[in-house]
């Protein structure tokens, strides 16, 4: 059974409609890259998915459940976290203190041990967010930034991770640390779907990718498929200039 | 900013307004109609400043003071006079001096009280209102003390002195031209300007405008609304007391504001006119009035956050468009700007450190004129610090800026923007929700030759130079390829779009220097594409470009030459194939190379 399937789901701002049917699935394990251009509808899918924006119409299924109009918290509860766009993170507040934020829900509950177990696995997966505990978080440099944003959202302890563009403003030496912890969280059993500009990256990292062209579903298939299909090169892949 | 809605009940509003009180018989509502007038006069004038500009007063009412106490000392002082008494001048005399004097203290308030912001601004306004009360309670040779000023004049032309029935047509008249005066101000270009301060301070005086000098302007022109509004209620009342201009009238008026619909045409005319009618109708519940008033107003703000016009102003967002097929830009089109002359920037040993942290060590950059010039480096840096020292938007600590052959000390971004230094913001900094083009217009504003009193009494000139900036506007979005987003609110773009727009407002100031903070985050590779193709014609049509961005293919494809800044020092410097090549580049910035294309 899919952990997450999304059928004919519309999304709209008003008049304008951005999302237009769309439909896909992901099964546990798995990571998937949406793949689109700008205003083709990717961040609005990831903040309609995680309870930020309402539906105007179609079915959300998360692990056997709707959760269509179901408040961003609740939805969070259930194990479907979002890395939002340009990681957010509460910049006078400490490293530890951000991480704390995320694994509210359960702390207030007393549940530290579960607490300290994440915050171990946060640290063992970016071993620099470890040295930076006791920092601000808006002092930190841009990568590190976004690693606290994903290990934010890690201790939560989410079943399906949303990122929306973690490459976003990245020096490309920090991109493959942050890349690479995406393969050590799918080998520990997370399901990921990853909205990314930087396709070659993306690509290579996941398993299949949908491609989305204003607001609707325009290919999908294994990143191997979609590497070689001339569509996605010339739009997504190709050298730029 | 229009309510489409309403200028169709403008009409039979007005025509209610002037034929009603005929049939009606008595005073009290011809009363009740001036006190109305009255309030929403001065509530427009808050709502300029408020609810168009975002900057909020508790101490109007004290500026009203000023404007009724001015005109009653005035005319008490004339009246006798034989000219005077036959012709009633003194009484417009009184309107004009009230307004100005009105407006000169809001001038002595707004320059010092605007260097700060937010509630730190009410806090000064507060304490503005208070000491004017207390000049008005204490001053008693002039003011009356607490007893106030009686018998000022009643209103008067020739020798035709205006009762209560034939004052209300008077005042009537004045509240029709200050809703006319607001219309003209909101829809001019000052009006745009102002809005897009509330948004973003920092983007506004990076197009070039001054945003002090504009706040200033707008608080002086809210006093003077403020002013008039209290000459008027002086010679209604015939009587003024410090009592008439406490702070809960201050507070009266930007809840009439909030209530009414902040940044609404109508807004503060319905508040002013619920907030006072209500009070009267509920007379009969005696002391249970003041308890339903509040919960009145603290129900409607609850369920209409945006106050009652704001209901019908939400700006339904349109979609986009037609699909102009790829919005690729060719390159001969001719929407590329005007020849331009590129201007060639030095940095020679430049210092900036924030506290502990030194973010630029005795860096030295050159930027040739009309080259495309690009600057990488890890997160952190120093290459944003480097454009905010270039822009003007933070001072040096040390070290010489030269530009064009000459050295110069950039003192705002403003500043730098009027010597053609204009940039884009890494963290997007846009104006909410006004449109695309409404973004690029504030842009081009800033080479209106006209002045905002030619806008305001829609004098040919303004409206020829109004037709020119639109098209120029156009222009510009067409060419950064978002011509079918024209009508869409900036906060509804992707966010690739949003980097474009920013290029496309900073194009819109002429810019012959242009620094452009990563414009291709969030941008996929076809898109990536047309954006070098943008940047190429900008150098093309003459503009120096500075480009900081982690996007290796498009730095290495489109630059002249490349400076690669690490922890604040530059590490590299040289043209794109040495600088890919360079161990210390690879080993600080690019890491082995992947197997991207």
């Amino acid at each position: 059974m899919p952990l997450l399937e999304v059928e004919d789901l519309h999304v709209a701002y008003g008049e304008l409609e951005v999302v237009r049917g769309l439909s896909f699935t992901i099964e546990p394990g798995e990571i998937i890259t949406i793949l689109g251009s700008n205003g083709a509808g990717k961040t609005t899918t990831l903040r309609c998915l995680a309870g930020l924006l309402p539906r105007a119409r179609g079915r959300i299924e998360f692990s056997g459940g709707s959760i269509a109009d179901m408040p961003a918290h609740e939805i969070a509860d259930r194990g479907l976290t979002l890395v939002p766009e340009g990681r957010q993170l509460f910049p006078e507040h400490t490293v530890r203190e951000n991480l704390e934020l995320g694994a509210y829900r359960y702390l207030r509950r007393g549940r530290r041990a579960e607490f300290l177990e994440s915050l171990e696995e946060v640290c063992e997966l970016f071993p620099r967010v470890r040295e930076r505990l006791g920092q601000s978080a808006g002092l930190l440099s841009g990568g590190e930034q976004q690693m606290v944003a994903i290990g934010r959202a890690l201790m939560s302890r989410p079943r399906l991770l949303l990122l929306d563009e973690p490459s976003l403003g990245l020096a490309p030496i920090v991109l493959h640390s942050i890349f690479d912890a995406f393969a050590k969280l799918k080998a520990r059993g997370l399901t990921l779907l990853l909205v990314e500009q930087m396709a070659w990256l993306a690509l290579e990292s996941c398993n299949r990718a949908y491609v989305l062209e204003r607001g609707a579903i325009m290919l999908s298939g294994s990143s191997r498929e979609l590497k070689s299909n001339a569509r996605v090169i010339e739009a997504y892949l190709g050298a730029a200039v | 900013m229009t309510e489409r809605s309403v200028p169709w009940l403008v009409g039979p509003t007005l025509a209610a307004l002037i034929i009603l009180p005929i049939f009606v018989q008595g005073t009290y509502y011809r009363f009740l109609g001036i006190v109305i007038f009255i309030y929403g006069i001065v509530a427009v004038g808050l709502n300029i400043l408020a609810g168009y500009a975002g900057q909020f007063s508790l101490g109007h009412a004290a500026l009203m003071a000023v404007g009724a106490y001015t005109t009653a000392l005035l005319t008490k002082a004339l009246a006798p006079l034989p000219f005077f008494a036959a012709t009633g001048l003194h009484i417009w005399f009184g309107l004009v001096a009230g307004t100005l004097v009105a407006a000169a203290f809001g001038a002595l308030l707004a320059v010092p009280a605007l260097r700060v912001r937010g509630p730190y601004l009410a806090m000064v306004t507060i304490a503005f209102g208070w000491v004017i009360f207390k000049v008005l309670q204490e001053w008693v040779s002039v003011t009356g003390g607490d007893l106030g000023l009686s018998s000022i004049p009643k209103a008067q032309l020739g020798r035709y002195l205006f009762d209560t029935g034939s004052f209300y047509y008077v005042v009537l008249g004045f509240f029709v031209a200050t809703l006319m005066l607001q219309h003209r101000l909101v829809n001019s270009d000052f009006g745009l300007r102002i809005i897009a301060i509330k948004h973003s301070e920092i983007a506004v005086s990076a197009v070039g405008i001054n945003v002090y000098r504009l706040k200033v302007l707008v608080f002086v022109i809210s006093a003077a609304f403020a002013g008039f509004g209290g000459t008027l209620f002086a010679h209604q009342q015939n009587y003024v007391s410090p009592d008439n201009f406490q702070f809960f009238s201050s507070v009266f008026f930007l809840l009439a504001v909030l209530f009414g619909g902040a940044g609404t045409l109508m807004g503060p005319v319905v508040g002013a006119a619920v907030l006072t009618i209500l009070p009267e109708i509920l007379q009969e519940f005696d002391k249970f009035r003041l308890i339903i008033y509040g919960c009145f107003i603290l129900l409607t703000l609850y369920f209409l956050p945006n106050g009652v016009m704001g209901l019908l102003a939400v700006r339904s967002i349109r979609a986009p468009g037609p699909e102009k097929g790829p919005t690729l830009v060719d390159a001969t089109s001719p929407n590329k700007p005007a020849k331009i002359v590129g201007v060639g920037l030095q940095l020679n040993n430049i210092f900036k450190s924030f506290g502990g942290l030194q973010a630029l060590r005795d860096v030295n950059l050159r930027v040739e004129p009309s080259t495309i010039h690009a600057l990488i480096g890890p997160n952190g840096a120093g290459k944003t610090t480097l454009i905010n020292v270039a822009t003007g938007f933070y001072p040096l600590d040390s070290g010489e800026m030269v530009i064009n052959g000459h050295t110069t000390t950039l003192r705002s971004m403003h500043d730098a923007a009027r010597q053609g230094i204009v940039r884009t913001f890494q963290t997007i900094k846009l104006f909410g929700n006004m449109t695309v083009l409404e973004h690029v217009l504030v842009g081009c504003a800033r080479h209106s030759r006209s002045g905002y009193f030619d806008a305001i009494m829609g004098r040919k000139s303004a409206r020829d130079e109004a037709a020119r900036n639109l098209a120029n506007a156009r222009e510009l979005i067409s060419f950064v390829g978002l011509a079918r987003y024209e009508n869409v609110p900036a906060n509804s773009l992707a966010y690739g779009h949003r980097r474009l727009l920013e290029i496309a407002r900073a194009l819109a100031v002429r810019p012959q220097l242009l620094l452009l903070d990563e414009p291709a985050a969030g941008l996929v590779a076809e898109e990536i594409h047309t954006l070098g193709r943008i940047i190429r014609q900008l150098k093309a049509s003459g503009i120096t470009v500075v480009l900081v961005e982690h996007h290796m293919e498009l730095v290495i494809s489109i630059s002249d030459r490349v400076t690669v800044l690490d922890y604040g020092v530059v590490i590299a410097d040289g043209p794109p194939a040495a600088i890919q090549r360079d161990e210390r580049v690879i080993a600080a910035y690019l890491g082995t190379p992947h197997a991207a294309a």
